[in-house]
């Protein structure tokens, strides 16, 4: 008997998306027989999508209503909560499903050491374009991520440094215990890879599933609705905050020190003023990262260590 | 509230009304809890062209804009974008827009500030914001026909060398005979040459003006009249705010001389010594007054013909000129006047002199023009004189220095001008209306309500000077090194280096733009020499082709035959256009040779000042390397300090951990001691107890020894032999003791032998009776009865014997008892079973075993 699965999409108006992706999640869902449940969380804060729902698919989703917008990672948190199943599918409106790409996440969280998994995600849909398959790495002081080829004969699950926020399977128990995602990446991007070092740097792994395919229309949901300095300053101050919360050597704390300092001078001759805002915009929220820094507790991996181990390409 | 302040000049380098005005404005502003930036050009020697200087004032910041003639208004507005993106200012107030253009009223709004604009004179409607003709003749605002003619004829003033630095006009019998004919015909309308180019220059100008100040969300003007014609002029409304004056700085001067008093009446101008300000007027009216008077005239300017020519009139009627002032001066010069004259010749808007004699409460005489009228009404602190006419302004000072009671009168009903402080106010809420009003216009972007919160964040940094946002940063980064454990490593080194207080920050900063600039404009102009250069030579080209094509035409001219004449009017035609079209070429060669000369010469002037500022930089750089070395000379001490002291630490605390250990064994010894100290002293307690139970039992054993002796005598019934060894007393006494119990242990049995018989007879007796008694009759039983006598009379027999045996026994036993019934000898016995109690009552007291084992040792170890 495979394990069941709650299937959670936080959502905001997005009807077109949903009208789009949805019938293929309930078609993939309902062929595998396993009793699983999908859920849309409405996090419009004006309750907009269970009429439609109602009338589209009847019977087949439950919808969740948040009384405010709260984010993606609030959002997922509430369908996550009132899920029933053992296994918790987040997934973005902006994901397509692939025929068959659930059985293969399922068999693959099994194993009790694998924290997470993420199916192969297709950036719109091009096979060239994987957005799971990257490694991250500190370079001049800054931790980035990097996109890697994957081989496309190669069907194996590999260790990926996090799972996809739009597209991941992970157990709900301790999702749901842990309080979801930090809050200290509200409102959106990199809660997920924080996600996935927290988990690497306590011994545990997650895996990339190739036999698991979906597409990420990315930024489907926040695009239209975010000016993009917002989204890049929210990009990165998360991507400042993210280094901050793992840093785990003083020789590495010095070196981004200093590149912290050369960046802000340099930022600064150059009249480059938004890479100032975003400096500062990280700097305000170093309480709560000093406070997020001490919650990755027990640490089994240093963050060196997990950053190689999570490579895919190792 | 942040506001900018942007004006054509500031002090110190520019000491005129506005200028004076705006620095007192910043000053109030700042009282009021702004936060001001200034914004003004200047021209210094040693100063990149466009490069900007900030320097911090009485609470706000001054950036100085370095300018030369030949800075464009294009650059002076792209100098200011990049001072508004730098300083995020809320609202931009403009004072003067002299040398920026109208186009600096749009980058405000393109920035999302608010533009606030306010004219102190006619400059938004008139290039010749004087509205004065060169003659000296003033023209209405918005009279552009007027306008156009004054400028050509500027153009004329321009061409005589002799007339200086003449702002634009000339006092009468100053040009050469021609010239003032040539003026005359000029502003007459009677010289058409060049005043369409005038009339279209103004017309461009008054479009530009206009199209710009619609981009201003608030246009003021410092008085009625100069605001209801800009209001005309530019289409717009103009709303009217009058300029404060610092009343506090004039409060306590010495108040004038009443004129009655005898005394002569100090009669004083000033202001720029210019031709407009009518200073000859009141030279001309002074040089006529009849009165006991003084007259004082202080003020400069770039006019040197006419300064000259004021001298030399001061001394002719007995006026002293006293040169320039800084505004610092103003109040004691103020208060060694009585009267203060305005004799401007020009449409003057709201002069600060008028208000600052106001507040000094020195009467006034002014020209009697429209705006000049609203300062104050006639005979109600001061006179009017007509602007102009030194009869009139010799007539209005005859008056105040003679006719009785008019001081005084003057004096009193004085208008108190407007405060600086009440000025600045006003202005906060004429912002705030701005301000209001653009956020209403502008929508806020709809963002979802997880997202509102990093908006509202983004915004506010966004908002912050770039300074502000830097320091910021540097205070932030100061705080996760903290954080990181790293305070006094290298980076929070460099943070401090190059953060708030360095002059290093400020010099890189400034540094940064000027190579920007530097690079822009050398690519520029070698794109242009480039581009020159190939036209150049596409023109030499096209020259050489007409020369020989004009050569062949004249050779086939020359060769052609009668019959060819048509056909050599064709090419004699042909070669006059050939002609013609070579000498337009060579025109054109000779227009770019002399361009890519003229780029030549800025690429030179660019590659100089490159080449300045590459020296400036070697300098630096070498400065730099200087530094360098001694930052890693410093570094390397720092790392050997930092070594030592690790070392140091590390032996400290190894010091430490040893004092600790020391410490610890020192206080375990003392435990130790102590502990052993409470040991002896319970084991000389102890020892003390033994010796004393030893020397009991000593005793004891000798008590013993003599009671063995005496039991052994009274058990045996003789003496020992002296000197016997107390065990044959014990052997001897034991032999009795065995004696005397088998001795016991015989009657005891003989005792229960004699009991058994007893019984056994009784029971064998009433066992015949009662067999006698049941079988036979009386007969048997009484033979029965008599054997039983009989047996009976046998074991009385029988027992009186043994009675009389155990009488024997038993007195024997009394005789030992006798014996051995000796007093106390039963305790003794007893005594012996029991543990002796040791003397003192300690004996029984529990031991440690360590305590016993060192008892017993010592025991052991000391000789008995």
């Amino acid at each position: 008997m495979s394990a069941r699965v709650s299937v959670v999409i936080p959502t905001l108006d997005d009807y077109e998306l949903l009208e789009a992706h949805l019938p293929l999640l309930l078609e993939e869902v309902e062929a595998r027989g396993a009793d699983d449940e999908v859920t849309l969380v409405d996090d419009t804060g004006a309750d907009l999508l269970a009429a439609w729902v109602a009338e589209r698919f009847p019977g087949r989703v439950r919808v969740m209503v948040r009384s405010e917008n709260g984010g993606f990672a609030r959002a997922l948190l509430t369908g996550a909560r009132v899920g029933t199943a053992d296994y918790l599918l987040a997934l973005n409106p902006d994901v397509r499903v692939r025929r068959g790409f659930l059985q293969p996440l399922v068999d693959a969280l099994e194993a009790p050491e694998v924290f997470a998994v993420s199916p192969r995600v297709l950036l719109g849909g091009d096979p060239r374009r994987v957005e799971t398959h990257q490694r991250m790495a500190v370079a001049e002081g800054r931790l980035r991520s990097v996109p890697l080829a994957p081989d496309p004969d190669d069907l194996a699950p590999r260790p990926i440094p996090f799972p996809l926020g739009g597209a991941m399977l992970l157990r709900r128990d301790a999702f749901v215990a842990a309080g979801g995602f930090d809050s200290l990446f509200e409102p959106f991007y990199f809660e997920d890879t924080d996600l996935g070092l927290s988990a690497w740097r306590q011994g545990l792994r997650i895996l990339e599933v190739p036999a698991s395919v979906v597409e990420h229309h990315h930024r489907g949901t926040i695009g239209p609705r975010v000016p993009e300095e917002l989204v890049r300053a929210a990009i990165e101050r998360n991507r400042l905050l993210l280094h901050w919360k793992h840093l785990d050597s003083r020789p590495a704390a010095l070196e981004h020190l200093r590149s912290l300092h050369r960046d802000a001078f340099d930022a600064a001759m150059g009249d480059r003023r938004e890479e100032l805002v975003w400096l500062a915009l990280a700097l305000e929220s170093l309480e709560p990262a000093s406070a997020s820094r001490r919650s990755v507790t027990p640490v089994v991996r240093t963050l060196a260590e997990s950053l190689e181990a999570s490579d895919p390409s190792r | 509230m942040r506001v900018a302040l942007v004006v054509h000049a500031f002090p110190p380098s520019g000491t005129h009304g506005v200028e004076n005005h705006t620095e007192a404005f910043a000053r109030s502003l700042v009282a009021k809890g702004c936060s001001v930036e200034v914004l003004a050009p200047r021209t210094l020697e040693g100063f990149a062209r466009g490069s900007q200087r900030r320097e911090e004032r009485d609470g706000y910041g001054v950036t100085w804009l370095q300018v030369e003639p030949a800075s464009t208004e294009r650059e002076r507005v792209d100098a200011l974008r990049g001072f508004l993106e730098r300083e995020r200012p809320e609202v931009v107030h403009f004072q003067h827009l002299l040398g920026f253009g109208p186009d600096a009223l749009r980058v405000p709004g393109e920035l999302g500030m608010a533009c606030v604009h306010t004219a102190h004179d006619f400059h938004p409607a008139h290039e010749t914001w004087t509205l004065m003709r060169p003659d000296l003749v003033p023209f209405a605002c918005g009279d552009d026909e007027a306008q156009a003619r004054t400028l050509r004829a500027q153009g004329l003033l321009d061409k005589l060398p002799a007339l200086g630095d003449h702002h634009g006009t000339v006092l009468p019998g100053q040009l050469p005979e021609a010239a003032a004919v040539t003026l005359a015909a000029i502003l007459a309308g009677e010289r058409e040459e060049g005043l369409d180019e005038a009339r279209a220059r103004v017309r461009l100008r008054s479009q530009r003006f206009r199209d710009a100040f619609a981009q201003a969300d608030l246009r003021l003007a410092t008085s009625q009249a100069l605001a209801r014609d800009l209001t005309a002029a530019l289409g717009r409304a103009v709303e009217v705010q009058p300029s404060g004056v610092d009343l506090e700085r004039f409060a306590d001067l010495a108040p004038p001389r009443d004129p009655a008093g005898g005394a002569p009446v100090r009669i004083g101008f000033l202001g720029g010594m210019l031709k407009h300000k009518g200073v000859h007027v009141l030279l001309e009216a002074f040089g006529a007054l009849r009165a006991p008077a003084e007259l004082h005239l202080h003020g400069s300017s770039h006019d040197r013909a006419y300064t000259r020519w004021v001298r030399a009139r001061a001394r002719e009627v007995g006026a002293v000129v006293h040169g320039g002032y800084r505004h610092a001066e103003l109040p004691r010069l103020l208060e060694s006047l009585d009267v203060v004259c305005v004799p401007s010749l020009w449409v003057e808007n709201a002069p600060y002199v008028i208000r600052e004699a106001q507040a000094a409460g020195r009467v006034l005489v002014v020209s009697d023009t429209v705006p000049l009228r609203e300062s104050f009404d006639d005979e109600e602190g001061g006179l009017f004189a007509a602007a102009g006419e030194a009869a009139a302004w010799t007539r209005a000072l005859m008056r105040i220095a003679t006719e009785e009671g008019l001081f005084e009168r003057l004096r009193s009903r004085a208008r108190r001008p407007l405060d600086l402080g009440q000025e600045a106010e006003a202005h906060l809420e004429l912002y705030g209306r701005v301000l209001e009003a653009r956020a209403s216009r502008r929508p806020r972007p709809m963002v979802p309500a997880s997202v509102e919160p990093l908006r509202a964040r983004v915004e506010e940094l966004q908002g912050l000077p770039t300074r502000e946002l830097f320091d910021r940063v540097l205070t932030g980064l100061g705080r996760l090194a903290r954080c990181m454990g790293a305070e006094e490593e290298p980076t929070a080194l460099l943070g401090k280096a190059v953060g708030a207080g360095s002059p290093m920050r400020d010099l890189a900063l400034d540094h940064g733009r000027e190579i920007r600039w530097l690079r822009e404009t050398l690519r520029a102009v070698e794109t242009e020499r480039d581009e020159q250069a190939r036209r150049a030579d596409w023109l030499a080209d096209q020259a050489a082709e007409s020369e020989r094509r004009a050569a062949w035409v004249e050779q086939r001219s020359a060769q052609g035959s009668e019959a060819e004449g048509l056909e050599r009017d064709w090419l004699r035609e042909t070669l006059q256009d050939l002609e013609q079209e070579r000498d337009w070429l060579k025109a054109q060669h000779e227009e770019a040779e002399s361009t890519r000369a003229w780029l030549r010469e800025s690429l030179e002037g660019v590659t100089r000042e490159a080449q300045w500022l590459r020296e400036r930089d070697a300098s630096r750089e070498a400065e730099l390397e200087t530094l360098r070395r001694e930052r890693d000379w410093l570094r390397g001490e720092e790392e050997v300090v930092r070594g030592e002291a690790a070392w140091l630490r590390e032996d400290a605390e190894a010091l430490r951990r040893e004092g600790a250990w020391l410490r610890g064994r020192v206080e375990a010894a003392e435990g130790e001691v102590d502990r052993l100290r409470v040991e002896r002293a319970e084991v000389e307690r102890a020892f003390e107890v033994l010796r004393e139970e030893r020397d009991w039992l000593q005793g004891l054993v000798a008590t013993r020894q003599d009671e063995l002796r005496w039991l052994r005598e009274q058990l045996t019934g003789e003496a020992a032999p002296e000197g016997a060894d107390p065990a044959q007393d014990g052997a001897a006494i034991q032999a009795a003791t065995e004696a005397l119990r088998g001795e016991l242990e015989a009657i005891r049995r003989h005792a229960a032998w004699l009991h058994a018989e007893v019984a056994e007879l009784a029971v064998a007796s009433r066992g015949e009776l009662a067999g006698a008694s049941a079988s036979a009759g009386p007969d048997a039983v009484a033979g029965q009865l008599q054997v039983l006598r009989a047996a009976l009379a046998r074991a009385r027999a029988e027992l009186g014997w043994r009675r009389s045996e155990m009488a024997a026994a038993r007195e024997s036993a009394d005789r030992l008892l006798t014996r051995l019934a000796v007093p106390g000898l039963a305790e003794r016995l007893s005594a012996w079973a029991e543990v002796p109690a040791a003397p003192g009552g300690g004996g029984s007291a529990p031991r440690s075993p360590e305590a016993s084992q060192g008892q017993d040792q010592e025991q052991e170890d000391t000789p008995q």
